[in-house]
């Protein structure tokens, strides 16, 4: 099945039993917080089972310059953009 | 969730990977460690919306577009800058990548071998460092830092958002991610194909 359709399942699947069972805020709070820090602790070693590290080189560098850049104009632009059309960015 | 046990958890998970085990590719009957678990923590922000029976209002929808063109105008700009900085047109698709990496990286590893491992690595950071970064933010600006974590919003960092900014900014953040998600495959094919020659 798409990947796309199987995360919005199950979304919709959470979202409705939660709408119909009660369950108790800590509890999903401290269940979000363990599969969260799973989660870390997967893409970390993904990250550098991948090589990035042992690459070291011009690899890992471009792969730097990339993500900071097109990352840091994403922050900029939303900034911006949220501020011109009145809905925070930065304001607190 | 404190930020030193992101950073420690993290740094475990490098440890683990330093030592051959990748995690993310223990599987069983084709689905891997990271899609249980991805799938697990999706339910459970689902779960979490639903007892608070939030509503998507046209605030949420609002900041959920700005955010999207954010994420693809500040991809852009940055692809174009590191295309005339690392003299590479194949730098536009990898940034335009927004945190997909499998996608991405799959994708331009067709064209390029060596730029494939490039999208691979660049947008893992990129999901890297919405996460480790993500808990730093404050006021305003953890609705704007979404853009960083692009496709990836709507599950890896989710939950990062939902215990940083609550359950109204994890609502915009998966809108976002998941918009993001359809057009990351159109867009960086349209780029492939613009600087194929």
């Amino acid at each position: 099945m798409n990947y796309s359709a199987l995360i919005l399942m199950a979304l919709l699947l959470g979202y409705l039993l939660g709408r119909v069972v009660k369950v108790e805020k800590r509890i999903i709070e401290r269940s979000i917080m363990i599969t969260t820090l799973l989660l870390i602790l997967i893409i970390g070693s993904k990250f550098s089972a991948s090589g990035a590290i042992a690459e070291g080189g011009a690899i890992l560098r471009n792969s730097i310059i990339i993500s900071l850049m097109a990352s840091s104009f994403s922050v900029i632009v939303a900034i911006l953009l949220l501020r011109i059309f009145g809905l925070g960015g930065g304001r607190t | 969730m404190k930020y030193w046990q992101v950073i420690a958890v993290f740094l475990l998970g490098t440890c683990v990977g330093l030592l051959g085990i990748d995690l993310s590719s223990i599987g069983l009957k084709g689905y891997t460690l990271l899609d249980f678990v991805l799938m697990a923590l999706i339910f459970l922000i689902g779960l979490d919306l639903g007892r608070m029976r939030l509503k998507i209002g046209h605030r949420h929808l609002k900041i959920s577009i700005v955010l999207i063109a954010s994420t693809f105008i500040g991809s852009l700009i940055g692809g174009l800058l590191c295309y005339l900085l690392l003299k590479s047109p194949y730098a536009i698709p990898v940034a335009l990548g927004s945190g997909w990496y499998s996608y991405t990286a799959a994708r331009v590893f067709r064209v390029s071998v060596r730029w494939g491992a490039i999208a691979l690595i660049a947008n893992i950071l990129r999901e890297l460092l919405c996460m480790l970064l993500y808990p730093l933010t404050k006021g305003g600006l953890r609705e704007a830092f979404i853009s960083v974590g692009g496709a990836t919003t709507m599950d890896t960092t989710l939950p990062i958002i939902r215990l940083h900014a609550g359950e109204e900014t994890s609502l915009i953040a998966f809108i976002h991610g998941f918009i993001v998600t359809l057009l990351v495959p159109v867009l960086v094919e349209a780029a492939i194909e613009l600087i194929s020659p």
